[in-house]
């Protein structure tokens, strides 16, 4: 090892309590940072989750014309065979066909205008984790009850609440079907939803999609697909690989047909299509507000990083110009002696690197395990608020947030905190270089 | 030959004596028509108040019993339905749905308590909240206070009568303005009434100062006594081509009708 690394090294062990507190000062910020990365990263998850995960999925199918303006009439055919071959899609987890409608819910005593989505109960669950909001009561069936027995739905907890119904209760749903006649239908309550997500817990209503497409004379069409995807942040690509997909779906579909059993209804099936063309929309363009709003969080909190940055570089220069300030005359006399103020220099850098390398390793461990901790196991959010959850952007936030640590959250503030800490033992390195050695013996500088 | 040249020059003198007899009267009547005719118009706007009542009982009287065929039209299609109707007082009113069949026997039940939608496959009423009383009627360009009479033109509007005069003619205008706490959505109204019958011509539903939707009627008929429209079209301003037409098939007014026919009892046995 040679004189200057030897020297640093010396220096720093010769005053622990100064050394101590320097590379505490670097470890605490990379610390912060990597446990804030990981906790805004895991929140902003959670938000994309609880806006996308409940209803929206990750990627949509609509009509372009329904994607332009929603109507009940605005619907295309589907059947197995095109979920299925979209499922088998890498990017795709799950796809929900759904019939979506607005109509009239509620009984002789009060009613309210609510959305109705018609679903296949097994392919909804699998898509979305609406089933896992069932607060009372179950999901929908499998295989519902024959008529005439009253058809089942799920209705979110406000919904219950405002129209005053609980489990077992009957509802009439009352509405304009796609061929402009009225719809109508007894239903009866078998599950109360709590998502989390407001727009679903407020004004939704799940039904069998069969019912659904009786009620609004849609046979055999619905308004909406809607996929999951393994990665939220990936939906856009996702969203390429299904349209391309859906293409040749589609077009092998009619020859099928053409070539198979041929009746009115699967000939009927192909025509709409080529009418009305699908789009397909990752979540991104569907809810651009939410979009927006995590853009503008995660450049909100770069400047925040940069405060903490900034905060933690303060303390280091000013530790490290005392410090340089305190041994003035010592590197006077060192000088005096003959050593070139280049490696005068060098020493005091070596100074910096070796609190930088250990204040960064250091933080990097204590950070990573404590995002680590609430990766696997969460915070609990009842710190935050005495009733155990709150609202925002209208995703409810309770029980327990979980970080989400990557490896870029992790090695970038511990290289940010190194480099800031050599830059900010720079300067008083550089000034004291460049002591008089005989004024600052004498202490007459 | 000269006695009858005489003759004819007296005939002919006489032509213009006759028709300057006659101008000088058309003169004279015109004279009285435009001297008499504004001053006797203003001086005789009618009595506010029986107007608006008299509006308010248009169709209705003390009780009704109608048959009317409703055409629907928008631009995806045409709809029929065969519709029948009673009415009691301002109060109590019952509109079922007879054709086609898909829909027979969806109907809609107003009483003192409510506004409600018979579900015929569920065989259950759900009320209609009062925010959607300018909502569509089963789909169609009327509203539900258009057909159900919700409102008092007497008691939810600020009201005032003016002349108006269109194409040469002049009508009656009532200008409807709804008070704040009134459950209508346009912000004001106005009706055009022929001047002496106050048979409804034209009405027309204004958004800030704009028509938004307008209400035609013709082909009047006498029933019990009064002059009625027979012909109903309302028609958006925003979509020229949508329009739903109500046409009276019968209309009887002030008749005896079933005590228990405005509740849930009397519904069910009409709707069957």
């Amino acid at each position: 090892m040679n004189l200057p690394v030897r020297l640093g090294i010396r220096n720093l062990a010769r005053n622990r309590w100064r050394s101590a507190l320097t590379l505490g000062g670097v470890a605490a910020a990379v610390a912060l940072m990597v446990w804030t990365v990981a906790f805004v990263d895991g929140w902003l998850d959670l938000m994309v989750r609880g806006a996308t995960a409940v209803e929206t999925g990750q990627v949509q199918i609509h009509t372009r014309a329904y994607a332009d303006q929603p109507r009940v009439y605005r619907s295309f055919p589907v059947d197995d065979a095109l979920l299925d071959g979209l499922e088998r899609l890498p990017e795709v987890e799950a796809a929900t066909p759904r019939v979506k409608l607005a109509g009239l819910v509620g009984n002789e005593r009060t009613s309210q205008v609510a959305r109705l989505n018609g679903v296949d109960p097994r392919r909804e669950a699998a898509a979305t984790v609406v089933a896992e909001g069932i607060a009372e009561g179950r999901w929908l069936g499998a295989d519902p009850a024959p008529l005439p027995a009253p058809r089942e739905v799920v209705v979110g907890r406000g919904l219950a609440r405002q129209l005053r119904i609980g489990i077992g209760d009957e509802l009439v749903v009352f509405l304009e079907a796609a061929d402009g006649s009225l719809g109508n239908d007894l239903l009866e309550v078998v599950g109360i939803l709590e998502t989390g997500n407001s727009a679903v817990d407020r004004s939704a209503a799940y039904i069998h999609i069969g019912d659904a497409q009786w009620i609004a004379a849609l046979d055999g069409e619905i308004h909406e697909i809607a996929i999951r995807t393994a990665d939220p942040e990936g939906a856009p690509a996702a969203a390429q690989a299904v349209s391309g997909a859906l293409r040749q779906l589609l077009t092998t579909s009619p020859d099928e047909a053409g070539s198979g059993s041929g009746t009115a209804a699967t000939e009927n099936q192909g025509q709409p299509v080529g009418q009305d063309p699908l789009v397909v929309r990752p979540w991104q363009e569907i809810l651009p507000g939410l979009n927006q709003i995590l853009s503008i969080s995660r450049e909100s909190y770069v400047i925040m990083y940069l405060m903490v940055y900034l905060v933690a570089a303060m303390g280091i220069l000013n530790t490290q110009r005392m410090s340089a300030q305190e041994r003035r005359r010592e590197f006077g006399v060192l000088v005096a002696v003959g050593l070139a103020p280049r490696r005068l220099l060098r020493i005091l850098l070596v100074e910096a690197l070796v609190v930088g390398v250990l204040g960064s390793v250091l933080g990097g461990v204590l950070g990573g395990g404590i995002s680590w901790w609430h990766t696997v196991a969460g915070l609990d959010l009842s710190v935050f608020t005495d009733q155990g959850g709150f609202s925002y952007m209208g995703v409810v936030f309770e029980g327990r947030i979980f970080a989400r640590m990557s490896v870029a959250a992790l090695v970038e503030p511990m290289a940010v905190m190194l480099l800031v800490a050599v830059v900010s033992g720079l300067w008083p390195a550089w000034v004291a270089s460049r002591v008089e050695p005989a004024p600052t013996i004498a202490g007459r500088t | 030959m000269r006695d009858w040249r005489w003759k004819r020059f007296r005939k002919v003198e006489r032509i213009p004596q006759f028709t300057r007899s006659c101008f000088s009267a058309a003169l004279l009547a015109v004279a009285v028509v435009l001297g008499s005719g504004g001053p006797l118009r203003a001086q005789t706007l009618p009595d506010l108040d029986t107007v608006l009542d008299h509006l308010d009982d248009l169709y209705r009287s003390t009780s009704s019993h109608a048959v009317m065929t409703m055409t629907v039209v928008r631009d995806r299609g045409t709809r029929e339905l065969t519709l029948e109707s009673w009415s009691r007082g301002t109060d109590d009113a019952l509109i079922v749905i007879r054709q086609p069949a898909r829909e027979a026997g969806t109907a809609t039940l107003r009483t003192e308590d409510g506004l409600w939608n018979y579900a015929p496959r569920a065989d259950r009423l759900i009320r209609i909240p009062s925010g959607l009383l300018s909502e569509s009627w089963m789909g169609s360009h009327f509203t539900n206070d258009d057909l159900l009479r919700e409102t008092s033109y007497r008691e939810d509007y600020e009201a005032s009568l003016e002349w108006a005069e269109e194409d040469g003619t002049a009508y009656l205008m009532v200008v409807l303005t709804p008070r704040p706490d009134a459950p209508v959505v346009y912000t004001g109204l106005h009706f055009l009434l022929t001047p002496d019958d106050w048979i409804p011509v034209r009405w027309d539903y204004l958004d800030q100062g704009e028509v938004v939707r307008r209400m035609t009627f013709d082909g009047v008929e006498t029933v019990a006594g009064r002059e009625l429209p027979m012909h109903l079209v309302v028609q958006p301003t925003d979509a020229p081509d949508e329009r739903t037409e109500i046409l009276y098939e019968s209309l009887a007014l002030d008749i005896v009708l079933d005590d228990g026919l405005f509740t849930r009892q009397g519904l069910r046995r009409v709707v069957r």
